[in-house]
């Protein structure tokens, strides 16, 4: 049963989404997944959640002085027991984020992983996770010395949030008319930090005016924001959450800096 | 890239540590929190980068002597006025790293809040300003230090020296809350006190201006000391914290003051918290001091003594411990209704009378009970109904603040907001609801549902509705209020000022939905001029009630009566209630009178002495408020009026221009008399020739929109329609061309896909497109109108205001997007009939006609989509 639901979830058409649509999930996701019935729509809403947010995992893993290759089997070996039904209890408890119950049950999971003899195997070949992007040097996240795994899980949260964002951005502007143009845009919009690239430059070479450049960098992080907030409305029970998500997460890497 | 140049790469705007990428992931989330905001602007143009001032220093033309506080936002200096040679308090904003747009904008809500209130136990503002991009203001220093130095110091107060200090206390915090303006942080380091040890009310840093919609806080919801907080602030619900919060925070500040501890302690800020949220205070409503039992002793004995520090021995008297406890409900809405309720039980305290609250009972016993295992056997419903016996008064409080500013509340708009208050406080009151959809209209029905069908105490069932009469603003409301007063008049004595004041409610109510002219109109004034008797006869001659009545009859005989007679009585009762606001110096009511009585004067042929007192409230207005608060708009926007109609059209333009500039930056662009004064402006401007200045105006306009409600808020792309249409009356369609569809596509580009919203929008460019000769165009977006019609919600004047577009269609040869849309209107009027009839039925009307007219000029050939 659980196999015919899992292939019918294909996480690799990010990018084909058409314009508009709120996302991989539905807006509400986690909320759903607390008020689901039946067990299976509780695994499955679980497993594309938790697919997207296996990188915070690793990290955090990671932080806490693991090696890759023992990092990567951690996350495995959970998601197959997250996905597993003793795991179901848990969901319903009122957890308000996912991120809270994700971090807490990987705790638990590795602490009493600790606490058992490795006789568990890996289960039936199936790779449910894309840990083998990892293997991209370009793709590993950063390890930053001394910082604790915690912060690193929620530092880890946060990029992986944004990106969920930016790559639906990016989707929906590749989709536009000059798509090359607002593609640009994003790029410099984004990495500059802010700091106001030299718009001149690009007003000129696009035939617009610099003011024009302005605004439609300022409707970029408009949209930018909405397409963020739908992101972290999936992994909140409510929308008051959402406000609260962020603020934490801003406090958290602020205080980091 | 260099690894050395990666690890000192910090974001130029938070300072952030960046991403490997160069992404700053504290700027992308804060877009997420700024997307919640009603002005999405730019947040990036933050002023100059972190400064401290080193003292002594000059700074805006005064001395800073040294720093007497740091509070959340800002650092307060004693600082030395180098004009006037005097020594006052000065608070800037710490530090410009934070001073975002966000938080300049809520310091000015601050200062504006402050500048506004005048009471004698308020700190006054006495400027305020912007140095070196870093916003400051002044007030009054307190040389006494706080009640909490007080309190550190001496320690408990005797209990008639608390009740009276607190009364004062509560007093000024009404008065706030009453001028819509809520503290959000007291406590007593925030309770000044002068040389002779008066309490003052000073800093209101989180001061929130309840009806300037300032959502800015919200991203702050963990602000205020967590000793003071309410429930609410503990649990980071910002959006309930309400008056009843400051209420908590004075219960909370009584406790401290009769016992020296705190009702909630713990060992960090976030088991205060958590004590807050879940735990009751520890008091008994006796006024035994109780000592939280920790987990050890939980199995304590009946027959042993439960308190057992010296401390605890002490109690407070009974009638204060009931009202603590009153002020510490958990829940908001059961809570001492305002603070100014609170002063009144300690006046009555003091003066040796009963106080009116009850102790906590065995009702709310039942009540926290059933709150710890609700689910299953309580609904939306029952808890709506419990509310409603419990909350009434509250929910008018919230009400009344907001009348003080705003002084009907006709539109739907604003009674859906005051539905949400209820909504509110039901989320308040019940976790369970937190995150569910309800309708606040549905919600309202069922109230109201609920009251209609309350068989108990008449009177409370009156006051129940009296409470809830000011939202009522549709005819099937006010049928069913009257058939309820109907029903419980014969058991009101006649003179129960309780059933006089229903009658007031009703008969205000029946006002805005009546025709003046009709008998109906004559019957309503003459109900109101016998209420005014009886209020004569029976309320003292200061009680403000009397007033409101005169004000609301000449309102009505100025506006909607008019002619001789009316306008004679209208002067008469307008000078009586301008010398009633004079004697309490009442600046707010004393504008709102001169205004009517302006127009009234104008009425009367005394054309001169109209504009003068007009004028002259202009610069009273200014003096009061400055051009930081509406009223000042709208006596501008009034006095514009009778110069237009003077022919006076230079000042006529000139003071629109000053209403207009005045309520852009206060109540914003999409505020109702801003879009009339606009229209009026507009309007001049055209028949004055001046099609070039009416140009630049809606230019300018739109510039506001575009920044203040952003490009795609549905007011925004309306104004962006008239432009467009202006444009082609000015046979300007190449730039009305290029405008539209430089909007079509940032709307696009923001919302993702075009929202229902750009519907009007869409149109507009068609119409443009087709002036152009450009059909095939025009075609291509008219395809995505059938869509965008079907998915419509919303208002019914969002409909209603395509009549237009429609004929436009026609006319341009488009019948058939012009009958979809009329179609579209009739569908939705027939399903929404009872929700304004009369307007219902003139939409309905005219879209049949327009659509009967279209079959029979242009037949239909088989029309597939809507």
């Amino acid at each position: 049963m659980m196999e015919s639901h899992m292939s019918a979830i294909d996480l690799s058409n990010s990018a084909g989404l058409p314009a508009g649509n709120s996302g991989l999930f539905p807006a509400t996701m986690w909320s759903m997944i607390q008020a689901a019935n039946h067990e299976e729509d509780v695994l499955t809403g679980l497993e594309r959640l938790a697919r997207a947010y296996w990188r915070p995992l690793y990290v955090f893993a990671r932080q806490r002085g693991s090696s890759h290759e023992a990092a990567s089997d951690e996350v495995q070996g959970f998601f197959e027991h997250l996905l597993s039904s003793d795991m179901l209890k848990n969901v319903q408890r009122g957890e308000v984020r996912f991120r809270s119950f994700l971090l807490r049950c990987f705790t638990n999971w590795l602490y009493n992983q600790h606490h058992r003899t490795h006789a568990a195997k890996r289960g039936g070949g199936a790779v449910l996770l894309p840990l083998n992007e990892m293997d991209s040097q370009t793709d590993e996240p950063a390890l930053i010395e001394g910082q604790s795994p915690d912060k690193a899980f929620d530092h880890g949260w946060a990029r992986a949030m944004v990106d969920h964002a930016m790559k639906r951005l990016e989707g929906e502007l590749a989709q536009r008319d000059r798509s090359e143009f607002l593609l640009e845009l994003r790029q410099r919009t984004f990495t500059s930090g802010g700091a106001g690239p030299d718009w001149e430059e690009m007003a000129s070479r696009h035939g617009m005016s610099h003011g024009a450049v302005r605004k439609a960098a300022t409707d970029l992080r408009r949209r930018f924001g909405i397409l963020l907030r739908t992101e972290v409305r999936t992994i909140v029970s409510n929308d008051e959450e959402v406000d609260d998500e962020l603020r934490y997460l801003v406090s958290l890497l602020s205080m980091a800096a | 890239m260099n690894p050395a140049a990666n690890e000192t790469n910090c974001c130029p705007v938070c300072s952030g540590r960046l991403e490997r990428d160069g992404l700053c992931l504290v700027c992308l989330l804060r877009e997420g929190m700024e997307a919640d905001h009603v002005t999405g602007q730019e947040n990036k143009n933050s002023g100059p980068p972190t400064r401290f001032l080193n003292l002594p220093c000059e700074f805006a033309g005064y001395r800073l002597v040294r720093e007497i506080a740091s509070g959340g936002m800002g650092i307060v200096y004693e600082a030395e006025d180098l004009n006037l040679k005097r020594v006052v308090a000065m608070k800037v904003v710490r530090n410009a790293q934070f001073a975002t747009r966000e938080e300049a904008a809520r310091f000015r809500a601050e200062t504006q809040a402050i500048a506004q209130l005048d009471h004698p136990d308020i700190v006054p503002i006495y400027e305020s300003g912007e140095e070196d991009g870093m916003p400051y203001f002044t007030m009054r220093l307190a040389e006494g230090g706080s009640l909490a130095d007080r309190l550190k110091k001496r320690g408990i107060m005797p209990d008639r020296k608390a009740a009276t200090f607190m009364s004062r206390i509560a007093r000024a915090v009404q008065y706030a809350h009453e001028h819509g303006v809520l503290h959000r942080d007291l406590k007593p380091a925030n309770i000044l006190l002068d040389v002779s040890g008066k309490p003052m009310l000073s800093d209101f840093g989180l001061a929130k201006l309840l009806d300037a919609e300032f959502q800015l806080t919200r991203s702050h919801a963990y602000v205020g000391t967590p000793h003071y907080m309410s429930p609410e602030q503990a649990a980071g619900k910002a959006k309930e914290v309400t008056m009843a919060s400051d209420v908590w925070a004075l219960g909370v500040m009584l406790f401290q003051m009769l016992t020296d501890k705190l009702p909630f302690t713990g060992g960090s800020a976030v088991e205060v918290m958590r004590r807050i949220t879940q735990e009751e205070p520890e008091i008994s409503s006796s006024g035994k001091l109780t000592v939280r039992k920790e987990p050890k002793q939980a199995k304590e004995e009946k027959g042993r003594p439960e308190n057992v520090s010296a401390a605890s021995l002490q109690r407070v008297q009974p009638d204060l411990a009931t009202l603590i406890l009153r002020c510490l409900e958990k829940q908001p809405a059961r809570r001492l209704p305002s603070a100014g309720f609170l002063a009144d039980e300690l006046d009555r305290f003091l003066n040796g009378e009963p106080i009116q609250s009850r102790a906590v009972g065995s009702r709310e016993r039942l009540w926290k009970m059933t709150q710890r295992h609700k689910g299953a056997s309580l609904g939306i419903v029952g808890i709506a109904a419990s509310l409603i016996m419990g909350t009434v008064v509250s929910v008018s409080e919230a009400v009344k603040a907001r009348a003080a500013e705003r002084v009907a509340v006709q539109q739907k708009q604003e009674s859906d907001k005051i539905a949400s208050i209820i909504l509110e406080t039901v989320h308040g009151m019940d976790e369970y609801l937190v995150g569910r959809e309800v309708n606040p209209e549905q919600m309202l029905r069922e109230l109201l549902r609920r009251v209609s069908g309350f068989q108990g105490d008449p009177r409370r069932k009156a006051s129940m509705l009296e409470e809830l009469s000011t939202l009522l603003n549709k005819e099937a409301d006010l049928k069913l209020y009257r058939e309820v007063l109907e029903e419980v008049e014969p058991q009101l004595d006649v003179n129960d000022p309780l059933l006089w004041s229903m009658r007031y409610r009703v008969v205000l109510k029946e006002m805005h939905i009546s025709n003046a002219a009709g008998t109906k109109g004559r019957e309503i004034r003459d109900e109101l001029r016998r209420i005014m008797i009886w209020q004569q006869e029976h309320l003292a001659p200061e009680d403000t009630q009397i007033y409101k009545t005169k004000y609301a009859l000449a309102e009505e005989l100025v506006q909607e009566v008019k002619g001789n007679e009316a306008l004679i009585e209208a002067e008469k009762l307008l000078r009586s209630c301008l010398a009633h606001y004079e004697k309490k110096a009442d600046h707010f009511d004393i504008i709102v009178v001169r205004i009517e009585l302006m127009t009234a004067i104008f009425g009367l042929g005394r054309k001169e002495e109209a504009l003068n007192l007009g004028r002259e409230t202009c610069d009273y207005a200014m003096e009061k408020y400055g051009e930081r608060h509406s009223i000042t708009g709208r006596v501008y926007g009034r006095l514009a009026k009778h110069c237009r109609e003077t022919e006076l059209v230079k000042e006529s333009i000139h003071c629109a221009r000053r209403a207009l500039d005045i309520y852009w930056h206060t109540v914003g662009p999409d505020y109702m008399k801003a879009k009339l004064s606009l229209k009026a402006l507009s309007q001049t401007l055209v028949n004055s020739g001046d099609l070039t200045g009416n140009l630049e105006l809606l230019r300018t306009e739109l510039k506001v929109c575009d920044q203040q409600l952003g490009p795609t808020h549905a007011y925004t792309l309306l104004r962006v329609e008239s432009l467009l249409a202006t444009l082609r009356q000015m046979d300007l369609p190449e730039e009305a061309l290029e405008i539209g569809g430089a909007w079509l596509e940032r709307v696009r580009l923001i919302e993702g896909l075009l929202p229902s919203a750009a519907a009007g929008l869409l149109i507009q460019q068609s119409l443009t497109l087709l002036k152009m000769g450009r059909s095939a165009g025009a075609d291509t977006l008219l395809q995505q109108l059938p869509a965008l019609l079907t998915q419509m919600t919303g208002e019914l004047s969002s409909f209603t205001r395509l009549l237009p577009l429609a004929d436009d269609l026609l006319e341009s040869g488009r019948p058939k997007e012009a009958r979809a849309i009329w179609r579209r209107i009739i569908a939705v009027c027939e399903q929404r009939q009872d929700e304004e009839p009369k307007l219902v039925a003139q939409v309905l009307l005219k879209a049949k006609q327009q659509l009967q007219q279209a079959e029979n000029d242009h037949p239909t050939v088989k029309e597939s989509g809507c």
